[in-house]
């Protein structure tokens, strides 16, 4: 988009590329409501994914809010409360994981590493992505909103003198007959 | 022809639509030299007002050259240089013989409609839903203009069209809702919105006299340009609004308050603003009054609250015990542009305001749908934009 000022050019610059939060959003909005569909209507499986057990009303609960963080995410102009409250959800799904009793793993899975771990991991990993898709809604929207801050429009006035001198001076302005 | 159409909330579309045709003897077909997205067409985008359809041209601040005039205008020719005011009037109704231009009895043609909503119609407002009309709007390449013998504005050959298109809406709405506050020399007028019509506020009730004009925002280069205006300015993200007006006032509170914001005030710290998104995002609520509220509180009892700003439906926790017990007089509607079009000219024509000051970004009309982006997050400085096609 080219951009053009009454000024010549003094503020004829290229608008900021688009960043990787927006994307990111995207994302991470649809992941919340995959992940929410799956908790609530398969919260065994969940469980068992996790190695854990006895968290299924938790694990639903998990699911209600995974959906309004989606819906959220992808319906709402100001991304960033929702992105926290993704990020607050994932520290209290890592404190369920760390808090759970472990699963049954049965006789043939004793040798392959704790679904908690690989599932802690994954959670971890999930939260790093948070956090950097925060970060980088902060840097963009800060971004945004120093580049207007450049514009100084403190010499527009709009009258010919200064506008202490203009005052009263349509005080007489002519109403037409009819009103 | 191309045109900015509405397709849904957010979801605005450069495009290609049929061009206009003459309808009725008095229409004329104007081609758009310059035109500008409004504030109001920003509730719109954002989905508030109701009656939209998949499709609809959009805005309402244009002007451009006669190409094509219906065999019933004697006041157009092909080649007249025209701006045309947002609202349509017929110019014969009793509405419009008392000079009630935006309440034309015969120019909206869904008024049926507009009344089960209203209880009465109002008048026909171009690009702005089918409860004003359902006309197609000014951010078009063409534009039909209907009942144009009386509307348009004919601009002499000298005038910039920068100069003269803000004479189809901000100019005389600015100009209307300082008029009517009936400013006197010893008035302290606070206007709340330093947006394009805010700007206008802040100039127009400088030059009706106001001693002092006080302008509300939070935006910088806003206030800025208000100040340059001739207003003392507060920021409400920094400092309380009562306290500072009461302090401007010596306590009394400003004799006259001018709602410039409308249904989307954007007070994000108070606990009213909070209410007023659960409840809007819950559709129990359509408008956020926040302005309203506080120009109720803080206004000197025996003042006058003026609104441009632009309500659509219903709003809560209004304290109506306040303006009755304050004996208030709140006056409001949309602007009857023809009432004030020749006067504001003169004062164009005289120098003794030069209105593109409020323009910050000229771009081509395919531009339209990023730039009510910009404008509607008042990123890059974004004040006004102005479109060509």
């Amino acid at each position: 988009m080219k951009t053009r000022y009454p000024e010549d050019g003094a503020f004829d610059e290229a608008p900021p590329k688009a960043g990787i939060a927006q994307p990111l959003v995207r994302v991470l909005g649809w992941a919340s409501l995959v992940l929410g569909v799956a908790e609530l209507v398969a919260p065994a499986r969940i469980e068992r994914g996790a190695g854990i057990r006895d968290r299924r009303a938790a694990v639903r609960g998990f699911g209600v809010r995974e959906l309004a963080s989606g819906a959220g995410l992808l319906m709402s102009r100001k991304p960033q409360p929702w992105i926290w409250a993704r990020i607050a959800g994932d520290l209290a799904d890592l404190a369920v994981l760390a808090s759970a009793r472990p699963g049954g793993r049965g006789l043939l899975a004793r040798n392959r590493p704790d679904p908690r771990l690989s599932a802690f991991v994954a959670l971890a990993a999930l939260t790093a992505v948070d956090l950097a898709c925060a970060e980088a809604l902060r840097r963009e929207g800060r971004a945004r909103r120093l580049r207007g801050r450049g514009h100084d429009w403190s010499g527009r006035s709009g009258f010919p003198r200064p506008a202490a001198e203009m005052r009263g001076v349509a005080r007489n302005f002519d109403v037409p007959d009819h009103v | 022809m191309k045109a900015l159409c509405w397709h849904g909330k957010h979801d605005l579309r450069y495009e290609t639509v049929p061009d206009p045709i003459i309808e009725e003897p008095r229409d004329a077909i104007i081609k758009m030299t310059h035109c500008a997205i409004c504030g109001s067409d920003l509730h719109l985008f954002d989905g508030f007002m109701p009656g939209m359809k998949s499709g609809d041209v959009v805005g309402h601040e244009f002007m451009g050259e006669v190409v094509e005039v219906g065999k019933g205008n004697d006041k157009l020719k092909v080649g007249d240089r025209v701006v045309v005011p947002f609202t349509i009037c017929c110019g014969e109704c009793e509405q419009c013989r008392r000079g009630n231009f935006s309440l034309c009895e015969r120019s909206n043609r869904n008024a049926e409609a507009a009344a089960k909503v209203f209880g009465h119609p109002t008048g026909g407002l171009f690009g702005y839903s089918h409860l004003t009309g359902g006309y197609p709007g000014g951010q078009a390449e063409y534009v039909r203009v209907p009942f144009a013998d009386v509307a348009p504005v004919k601009i002499p050959d000298g005038l910039d069209d920068e100069r003269v298109l803000f004479l189809g809406d901000i100019f005389p709405t600015g100009w209307q809702a300082a008029v009517q506050c009936e400013i006197e020399p010893d008035d302290t007028v606070a206007v709340w919105g330093a947006g394009p019509v805010g700007q206008f506020c802040v100039r127009s009730a400088v030059l009706l006299g106001a001693r002092q004009v006080v302008c509300i925002d939070q935006v910088p280069e806003r206030l800025a340009m208000a100040a340059a205006g001739g207003a003392v300015t507060i920021d409400f993200s920094r400092e309380s609004v009562i306290e500072r007006l009461q302090e401007l006032t010596r306590g009394k509170g400003p004799e006259k308050c001018i709602d410039a914001v409308g249904l989307e005030a954007h007070a994000t710290r108070s606990i009213d603003s909070v209410y007023d998104r659960v409840k809007q995002a819950t559709m129990l609520e359509t408008d956020r009054p926040h302005v309203l509220r506080e120009m109720i509180y803080v206004c000197r009892p025996g003042g006058t609250l003026s609104i441009p700003g632009v309500y659509g439906g219903v709003v809560d926790k209004l304290p109506f015990g306040a303006l009755m017990n304050k004996g208030l007089t709140v006056r409001t509607g949309q602007t009857h542009v023809n009432r004030w079009t020749d006067g504001l000219l003169r004062l164009i024509e005289e120098g003794q305001i030069d209105p593109s000051f409020v323009i910050t970004h000229q771009v081509d009309l395919s531009e339209g749908p990023a730039m009510y982006e910009t404008f509607r997050d008042k990123l890059d400085g974004c004040i006004k934009v102005v479109m060509t096609p």
